[in-house]
């Protein structure tokens, strides 16, 4: 029996081709050396198991892991909140000015991450311009403690993924058949039964994606929590970081750096699942 | 069908790979040499296509040699590039400077063990010691330096490789417009006046690693016991405005006023007055951390116009300029400098011997252990 090969796997050749040679085979390295020994005079020996009880038994780095998932999921919240009144607001403006707006909210991604977030440590620092500001207007009376914080880390890394989030939810939000809500306005839905109802779960693929998008950048981001969280703030990216470039500690570098990998798959795997499911128990038509 | 037939292809890819690389990956000592002397073969010849084209063409020996020197950005680098210009004269090479702190420079010549990309790497926190042992670096002997025999003790590395070409020392330095008594010790960072007005210097930086070890011997410790320091730290957290990594974000604390004080080196004190901040030196009467700074010939790299450079760098003359722009004390001692010069630096026989030597196998053997408790220590 003869067998062709399926069209879409000639064109899914050429990006797979690109994804296994910058991929799947670094991260192959990753996972050989992550368990090796880490020998004292440089270099790699023999299989352990070691790096992986040591960051499994030690509460120091399970505390950076959790700090990590927290702040990504705290971040993607965030964006999502306002990254869907933006493309909201975006999607039902006039005709003529969408482009315009939704060139402003794309901005950003112009300028490198680092540029803006060296923007933010002007910002955010203690003698800086949020803290004159709101020590000028007298909402504060001694100046916030931003920079070097985890709180500071999440405002630049919302700055840095809106845009991610808007584009995405907006072409949702742009694609929806605008009848199906005045059709539920004609059956008599207020608005905001309309939103919820209707809206909302139909931009349900939207808020997925996006959501998926900013968690697992802002994990493994590394500039703002290098810049804006300082060496308090550690984060698994900058753990990585550290332990590649100061300590050299290469096997346990790549150890991290897997976890993180695994962590990412689960965690998006997991989501997926359950806001996939709650789609269809909302909306029975599959639409 | 095809879904299944598909599943199986991809799992099928995946597992060969990974065997692929387990198999090239686990017998090399230094795995990813390869992937990174691709691209650096890719850039060098991208960059330097404009004037190696014609050499590689016609294989004649008018197109000047290159020579790739990694240095410490800012003023320090800028200062180098223009001494180097008289290098690039004499030699007939063209030099490239890379802006790698020490420990980056150690990680990339380590990446690129046997075909590496920079011929010469300069280190400031003893990284010089691991480069050594993981036979990174070309050991050098004085004798075949021109300027070698010239040379302070002090400079000599104990190893037998490239010594140093400058010194620098760690100690206080405070905004002389804010404190108006100069500390005289480090204990005086602790005092309740500079409640978090104290810039301390995370451990991945050598001056913050240097600072843990100044503190640790002044409490009974050292490179065998760093406890007493990690504890004393403790202590100085409440007085800490914030703990940075960088030059930069020392010199923003201090032009922002939010620190006043802090552990810090020489040469950048140096930098920072030049830039027109109230910032003064001082050395605690515990004594100066050294810091030597030095520039090692990297194995596999251009080694013999390498070793040329770093007897350049050693050359009275240059050393002075370098002096005179930087603030970084000489370590020729036939180099003469002006008293106002010599009261900012360990300048001079006396001064020079009196600069801390930490023992650098023993920290770099205990880093990583103290670098976990560090951070422990301040993300609490």
């Amino acid at each position: 029996m003869k067998r062709r090969i399926p069209p879409h796997w000639i064109l899914i050749a050429p990006g797979l081709l690109v994804f296994a040679v910058a991929f799947l085979i670094p991260i192959g390295r990753l996972a050989v050396m992550s368990f090796q020994e880490n020998l004292p005079e440089g270099g790699t020996g023999g299989f352990v198991w070691d790096h992986y009880v040591k960051f499994f038994s030690d509460p120091h780095y399970l505390r950076i892991f959790g700090r990590t998932l927290v702040i990504s999921a705290v971040v993607s919240f965030i964006c999502l909140v306002m990254g869907y009144c933006l493309a909201y607001g975006i999607s039902r403006a006039k005709e003529g000015r969408k482009l315009l707006l939704l060139m402003i909210a794309a901005m950003p991604l112009l300028t490198s991450a680092t540029i803006r977030n060296f923007g933010w440590i002007i910002i955010l620092s203690r003698k800086g311009l949020l803290n004159e500001l709101l020590l000028s207007v007298g909402v504060i009376k001694e100046p916030l403690s931003l920079l070097y914080t985890p709180t500071g880390v999440v405002i630049a890394l919302v700055h840095v993924l809106l845009p991610y989030m808007v584009l995405i939810l907006y072409s949702v939000l742009e694609g929806l058949d605008r009848n199906l809500e005045s059709a539920a306005a004609n059956l008599g839905a207020s608005r905001f039964h309309t939103f919820r109802l209707v809206t909302l779960p139909l931009s349900m693929p939207g808020i997925i994606a996006g959501t998926l998008l900013v968690f697992s950048i802002s994990l493994s981001f590394f500039v703002t929590p290098s810049l804006i969280g300082g060496p308090k703030v550690q984060l698994m990216a900058t753990e990585i970081y550290n332990q590649t470039i100061n300590l050299l500690n290469w096997p346990y570098a790549s150890a991290l750096a897997l976890i993180l990998l695994a962590a990412v798959l689960i965690v998006t795997n997991l989501y997926n699942r359950a806001l996939s499911r709650s789609r269809t128990e909302a909306n029975p038509f599959h639409v | 069908m095809i879904a299944k037939y598909a599943r199986k292809i991809v799992l099928l890819c995946v597992v060969a790979l990974l065997v692929f690389v387990a198999g090239c990956g686990g017998g090399t000592k230094s795995s990813g040499g390869n992937t990174s002397t691709d691209t650096n073969a890719q850039t060098n010849a991208g960059s330097g296509s404009g004037t190696a084209s014609g050499g590689n063409g016609g294989g004649s020996s008018s197109a000047p040699a290159k020579l790739v020197v990694s240095s410490f950005g800012g003023a320090y680098e800028e200062t180098q590039k223009e001494l180097a210009k008289q290098f690039a004269q004499e030699y007939n090479v063209e030099i490239e400077f890379v802006t790698l702190y020490s420990a980056d420079a150690l990680a990339k010549i380590r990446a690129e063990k046997g075909n590496p990309s920079i011929d010469v790497v300069q280190f400031s926190g003893g990284q010089e010691s691991i480069a050594g042992k993981e036979d990174l670096i070309v050991p050098i002997d004085l004798n075949e330096l021109s300027n070698g025999k010239d040379l302070y003790d002090a400079a000599k590395d104990p190893n037998g490789y490239a010594p140093a070409y400058a010194f620098s020392a760690l100690g206080i330095i405070y905004n002389e417009e804010k404190i108006s008594t100069p500390p005289t010790s480090w204990k005086d960072l602790w005092k309740d006046e500079y409640k978090g007005k104290v810039a301390l210097v995370d451990i991945s930086n050598s001056f913050g690693l240097q600072f843990l070890l100044a503190v640790a011997k002044m409490n009974g410790g050292g490179e065998h016991d760093i406890q007493p320091g990690l504890d004393a730290i403790r202590e100085l957290l409440p007085n800490a405005a914030a703990v940075v990594k960088s030059t930069p974000e020392v010199g923003t604390l201090f032009a922002q006023e939010e620190a006043i004080i802090a552990a810090y080196d020489t040469g950048y004190a140096f930098t920072f007055r030049q830039q027109g901040q109230p910032i003064k030196f001082v050395t605690p009467q515990e004594g100066a951390i050294g810091t030597f700074i030095n520039a090692q010939v990297v194995k596999g790299g251009n080694e013999e116009l390498a070793k040329k450079f770093v007897d350049f760098l050693l050359r009275p003359g240059i050393q002075k300029q370098f002096a005179e722009k930087n603030g970084y004390a000489p370590t020729n001692r036939t180099v003469e400098l002006s008293e106002e010069l010599q009261a900012v630096m360990p300048y001079g026989e006396e001064a020079v011997g009196r600069l801390i030597r930490l023992n650098n196998d023993l920290v770099n053997e205990n880093k990583a252990a103290w670098t976990e408790e560090w951070n422990k220590l301040i993300s609490q």
